[in-house]
C-alpha cells in the first residue's frame, strides 16, 4: 500500500531527524569575539547550534570553565597567561595544528607558536593567537587640558569620583605592582598588605568598577568621568567615539600592560573538530577583520598600524597567587576597610 | 481478483461517507483549534497584565516602604552624628529589622553616609544586625553614587543583574533613597535590597506550573529564564531578543506588551509568550516580564476535542460501513435472485421465484423476466405438439390409422433384433386385396376408402396386442406377428382370416364381396432380414394371385 509505506516513510524521517540533532558548539569568549552575525553565518555554514557565553573578566573566565572541570564549553578565548593556567589545571586539550589550516593567514610572529609564552606544554600547542590589545589610560579632553602620562593619576585626588577602573583581580594588583614600581606578576607576601591598601585607595578615588566595555561606555557618558583605565584598551576608545565622547587614549610612561588572547579547546569537548572549524572560521578575513573594524582591537592577520612610535608594552604573564588575588579583590571590590581585608 | 459488484458498491459507498464525514470533521477540528490558540493568546496576555500590575503594585508598596523609612528623623540624626544618638541607631535597626519581618522577600536594609566613602551606618539582613566593625564602604556602589545626585523625595531603583562571579547568588533590586538635610547635599541613603526570585516565586505561585516565567532587564539580559533553570547552566548571559527580535519594540518603549512566538530549541518546544514592560521609574529603567506556554499545552485542550472528533468519525465509518453493506445487499440480493432464476431457468426451464413483488427498477425487470419465461415456456409446448403430430404423421398412415410401411419397417428390424437373442420365430402375413381397382372404379373413391378401412379393423381383429398391423400402401397391408410357435400356427391365424374375408361387406348401402391373396414367410426360414423377408411374403402373395386369387401360399424356400 504506497499510503502506508508514506507514512511509514514520514515517521522514519520524523524519528531520525530527531536521532540526528545538530551539534552544538558551546563558546566561552569575550565581548566582540563573536558577535550574532558572524556566530549564525558559521552556524549556517557547518550546521550546528552555537551557543555564545561572554565574561567580562578573568575571574569569571577561570570561574565559568573550571566549573564540573570545563565540560559546559568546546572553544574559549583566553589571554596567554590564562591559557597557561587552564593547561595546568588540566581543562584544555592539545590543538591538532593540522586542522588549523586558516593559521597559514596569521602573521609569521603568531605562528611560531614556540616564541609566545604560555601556549606550548610539553612541545604541544594549546592556543592559537586570536586578538590582541594594551591597558591603556582613556581621559576626557573635556576635563583634563593634557594627557595623563602616569598610572598614578588614577589615584588623583583631583579626580575623586571621577575616575573609572576595572573590576579585574589580577590585572588590578598587577596595576597596583606597577605604581608601586615593583615587577607587576609576583607579589611577595611582605609586600601584599601596601599592594591591598593601594587598591582600597584606587577604591576611594574611582566613581565605580566596570566589567564590559559597553558598562563602562554608559558610566562614563551618565557621569561626568575624567579618566578611566581601559582594561579593553582601544575597543573601549572605539565605543566612547562611537557614542560621541572627546576622549584621548595614552600608553602610561609606566607602560601598559598587554594581552595575547587565544582560542583554546577544552579538554572534555565532544565536538572537536566543530571547535577546530571554528577556529578556522575566527581566522578568515571578513571575521578576524571585523575585530579590528567594529570593535577597533588587533587582530593576528595584519600588522600593527595604531601607531609608529615603539610602545612600552607589558605582556601578560602568569601570576603565582591568582586565587589570593581574586579572594582579596572580592573583598575590596565588597567595600572593606582596610583592617578589614584578611590577608592570610 | 475482480471486486464483485457488492463489494465494490460498498467500497465506494463507505469511501463517499468518509470522505464526507472527514471534511466535516477537519474543518469543525481546525476552526476549534483556531478558537482555542485565540483563547490561550486572550489568556495569556491577560495573565501577563494581570502579572505585571501585581508586580508594579509590590515595587510601589516597596518604593512607599522606603519612603516612610527616609522621611523618619532618626536617619538624619544618625548621620549627622548628633551627639548620643545610640539610641536612634538602636531605633532604626529595630524598625529596619521589624521591616524585614514583615516582608519575605526584603533582603537587606541599610543607612549609608556620604562621607567616608560611603561608610555604611546601619546594615540589617535576614541574619540580624551587621556588627559596627564589618560595615563595608560602598561610594563606588550605583545605588550609592547614583542616588547621592537625586533630588528630596526621588527615589533610585537600580538594574537587576545576575552576579557575573556567583551566578547563584540572590537577584537583587537595591531601591534607594536619598537622605537630604539643610545641607546642600544628600548626607546619606537609605538603600532597601529586594530579593527578586523570592518576589517572583511568590507572584508565580499564582500561575500555573505549565506557564514559563521570564524576567529581563532593560538591556534585555534575562534575569529569570526558565530555560536555564532545566538545563542546570551556570548562568551565561542570554539575550531576549535573540530570541524573539521583535522584542526589540518592548525595549525602545515603542510598545507596552506584545504576544510572540518563541522559537523551539533545545530542550525547548516551541512556545506561546506574552511580554509586558514594567516601568520601575520614569527613566528608561524598566524590567520585561514574560509568560510563555508550549503551544503543546494549548493544543492539549484540543487533543480531547481531537480524540471526540476521532470517535465521531469512527462512529459515522461504522454506521456508513453498515448502511453500505445493508444497501448492497438490497440491490445485488434481487440481481442474484434474477440471476438464479435465469440459471435454473436456461438449464432445465424451471421456474424458480423473482423478486416480482418489488415496486421498484428491479421489481419490474423481475416481472418482463418472469412474463418472457412465460412466453417462452408456451411456445416450447407447441413446438412440442407440432413435433409430435408430424412424428406421427411420418409414421402413420392417415386413411387406416395403421402405421405406414417407414414405420413397419423400424418394427420388424427392432423385432428382427429380438427374435436373433431370444431364438423365436416372427411371421409375415402379406394380405393384398384382390380386383380392389374395379371396387374403386364401380362405386367411387369414397366407397374404396370405406372398403380400406373395413379391411384394416378385419386385420387388427385378428391380431394379439404385440402383431403390428400396417399398410404398405394402396390395397397392400401386412402383419407382423411377434412370436409365433410354427408356420403352421401362421397359416391357421391366415386361413381364419381368410374365412373372415369370405363374409360380404355392408359399404354405403351396398352389399360389397372383398377377397383378398395372402403371402406367408417366417423368420429366420425365409430370411434373416427384414428386405428378404418381406420379399419372400410378397412373392408368395403374388403365386396366390397366380393361384386364382382368394388363397394363401407360404413361402416354402426348404
Amino acid at each position: 500500500m504506497p499510503l502506508r509505506s508514506l507514512l511509514t516513510l514520514v515517521l522514519l524521517t520524523l524519528f531520525c531527524s530527531s536521532l540526528h540533532a545538530k551539534p552544538l558548539l558551546r563558546v566561552l569568549a569575550w565581548p566582540g569575539y563573536a558577535d550574532a552575525d558572524l556566530v549564525d553565518a558559521f552556524a549556517e555554514r557547518y550546521d550546528a547550534d552555537v551557543e555564545v557565553t561572554l565574561v567580562g573578566n578573568d575571574d569569571e573566565l577561570r570561574l565559568k570553565l573550571s566549573k564540573d572541570g570545563g565540560q559546559h564549553y568546546d572553544v574559549i578565548a583566553a589571554n596567554t597567561s590564562e591559557i597557561n593556567y587552564f593547561v595546568q589545571q588540566q581543562l584544555l586539550q592539545p590543538l591538532r595544528l593540522s586542522n588549523l589550516t586558516q593559521r597559514s593567514r596569521q602573521l609569521q610572529q603568531f605562528r611560531q607558536l614556540n616564541d609566545i609564552p604560555g601556549l606550548m606544554h610539553d612541545g604541544q600547542a594549546y592556543g592559537v593567537p586570536y586578538a590582541y590589545g594594551e591597558m591603556g589610560l582613556i581621559y576626557n579632553r573635556k576635563m583634563m587640558s593634557h594627557p595623563p602620562t602616569s598610572i598614578n593619576s588614577l589615584w588623583d585626588p583631583r579626580w575623586q569620583g571621577q575616575v573609572l577602573a576595572y573590576d579585574g583581580s589580577s590585572h588590578n594588583f598587577s596595576l597596583a605592582r606597577q605604581t608601586l614600581a615593583k615587577p607587576p606578576f609576583a607579589i611577595p607576601s611582605e609586600d601584599m598588605p601596601a599592594t591591598v591598601d593601594k587598591l582600597i585607595a584606587l577604591r576611594r578615588n574611582v566613581l565605580s568598577f566596570y566589567s564590559l566595555p559597553e558598562e563602562s561606555v554608559s558610566l562614563f557618558m551618565q557621569n561626568s568621568i575624567a579618566l578611566m583605565y581601559a582594561n579593553y584598551g582601544r575597543q573601549q576608545l572605539k565605543l566612547l567615539q562611537d557614542a560621541g565622547a572627546d576622549v584621548g587614549y595614552v600608553i602610561p610612561q609606566e607602560g601598559a600592560l598587554a594581552w595575547l588572547d587565544c582560542w583554546a579547546i577544552t579538554r572534555t569537548t565532544p565536538n572537536r573538530d566543530l571547535a577546530e572549524q571554528w577556529i578556522n572560521y575566527t581566522l578568515e578575513p571578513q571575521v578576524s577583520g571585523a575585530l579590528t573594524e567594529r570593535q577597533g582591537l588587533e587582530n593576528t592577520l595584519r600588522t600593527l598600524q595604531a601607531s609608529s612610535a615603539p610602545l612600552r608594552l607589558i605582556w601578560l604573564e602568569p601570576v603565582a597567587n591568582a586565587e589570593l588575588r581574586a579572594k582579596l579583590w572580592k573583598s575590596i571590590l565588597a567595600g572593606d576597610r582596610p583592617g578589614n581585608v584578611v590577608l592570610p | 481478483m475482480k471486486l464483485r459488484l457488492g463489494n465494490k458498491l460498498t467500497v465506494l459507498l463507505c469511501m463517499f461517507g468518509l470522505l464526507l464525514g472527514g471534511i466535516a470533521s477537519y474543518y469543525s477540528l481546525s476552526s476549534s483549534k483556531q478558537i482555542l490558540i485565540a483563547a490561550a493568546k486572550r489568556d495569556l496576555l491577560l495573565a501577563n497584565q494581570v502579572l505585571g500590575r501585581n508586580l508594579q503594585i509590590s515595587l510601589e508598596n516597596f518604593a512607599r516602604d522606603l519612603k516612610v523609612l527616609s522621611d523618619q528623623s532618626q536617619p538624619v540624626e544618625v548621620l549627622q552624628d548628633m551627639p548620643n544618638n545610640s539610641k536612634e541607631v538602636e531605633e532604626l535597626a529595630r524598625l529596619f529589622t521589624s521591616m524585614l519581618d514583615a516582608h519575605p522577600e526584603y533582603q537587606r536594609i541599610r543607612l549609608i553616609e556620604a562621607k567616608n566613602y560611603g561608610l555604611e551606618r546601619i546594615n540589617v539582613d535576614r541574619q540580624g544586625i551587621v556588627a559596627g566593625t564589618a560595615l563595608q564602604e560602598k561610594g563606588h556602589i550605583p545605588y550609592v553614587f547614583k542616588t547621592l545626585k537625586l533630588s528630596p523625595g526621588q527615589q533610585f531603583f537600580s538594574e537587576i543583574a545576575p552576579s557575573r562571579l556567583d551566578p547563584d547568588k540572590a537577584l537583587t533590586l537595591h531601591i534607594a533613597s536619598p537622605i537630604w538635610t539643610n545641607e546642600p547635599r544628600a548626607v546619606g541613603v537609605i538603600v532597601l535590597s529586594i530579593d527578586v526570585k523570592t518576589l517572583f516565586s511568590r507572584l508565580k505561585r499564582e500561575l500555573p506550573d505549565y506557564y514559563q516565567f521570564f524576567l529581563a532587564n532593560s538591556q534585555g539580559e534575562l534575569l529569570l529564564n526558565p530555560e536555564r533553570e532545566q538545563s542546570q547552566d551556570q548562568g551565561s548571559i542570554a539575550m531576549l531578543q535573540a530570541q524573539l527580535p521583535e522584542i526589540l519594540t518592548l525595549l525602545s518603549g515603542k510598545s507596552s506588551s506584545m504576544l510572540g512566538i518563541l522559537p523551539a530549541k533545545r530542550e525547548q518546544p516551541s512556545r506561546l509568550a506574552a511580554f509586558t514592560t514594567i516601568s520601575i521609574e520614569a527613566e528608561s529603567n524598566h524590567l520585561l516580564l514574560g509568560l510563555a506556554v508550549p503551544e503543546k499545552h494549548i493544543l492539549q485542550a484540543s487533543q480531547a476535542l481531537d480524540q471526540r472528533l476521532i470517535q465521531i468519525i469512527a462512529a459515522l465509518g461504522l454506521i456508513t460501513l453498515i448502511l453500505s453493506l445493508w444497501l448492497a445487499r438490497q440491490m445485488i440480493r434481487p440481481l442474484n435472485q434474477i440471476g438464479l432464476a435465469i440459471a435454473h431457468f436456461s438449464q432445465d426451464l424451471s421456474l424458480q421465484p423473482l423478486p416480482t413483488e418489488r415496486g421498484d427498477e428491479l421489481g419490474k425487470l423481475a416481472r418482463d423476466i418472469r412474463a418472457m419465461q412465460e412466453k417462452i415456456l408456451a411456445q416450447i409446448i407447441q413446438l412440442n405438439t407440432n413435433q409430435q403430430e408430424l412424428q406421427r404423421m411420418a409414421h402413420i398412415d392417415p386413411l387406416t390409422g395403421l402405421p405406414n410401411r417407414r414405420l413397419f419397417f423400424d418394427r420388424l428390424e427392432h423385432a428382427i433384433s429380438n427374435a436373433e437373442r431370444s431364438g423365436k420365430l416372427l411371421g409375415l402375413l402379406y394380405v393384398d386385396l384382390d380386383h380392389f381397382k374395379e371396387i374403386n372404379d364401380t362405386h367411387g373413391h369414397a366407397a374404396g376408402d370405406e372398403v380400406l378401412s373395413n379391411v384394416a379393423h378385419l386385420l387388427v381383429s385378428v391380431t394379439r396386442s404385440g402383431d403390428t398391423v400396417a399398410r404398405l400402401g394402396g390395397d397392400e397391408f401386412v402383419i407382423l406377428f411377434d412370436e409365433v410357435e410354427s408356420r403352421a400356427t401362421l397359416l391357421g391365424i391366415a386361413q381364419k382370416l381368410l374365412s373372415l374375408l369370405q363374409n360380404r361387406l355392408l359399404i354405403d348401402g351396398k352389399d360389397l364381396q372383398v377377397r383378398a391373396s395372402l403371402g406367408i414367410s417366417l423368420y429366420p426360414h425365409d430370411g434373416s432380414d427384414a428386405q428378404t423377408l418381406l420379399q419372400n411374403a410378397d412373392r408368395a402373395m403374388y403365386s396366390s394371385k397366380r393361384s386364382g386369387r382368394n388363397t394363401i401360399t407360404s413361402s416354402h424356400i426348404t
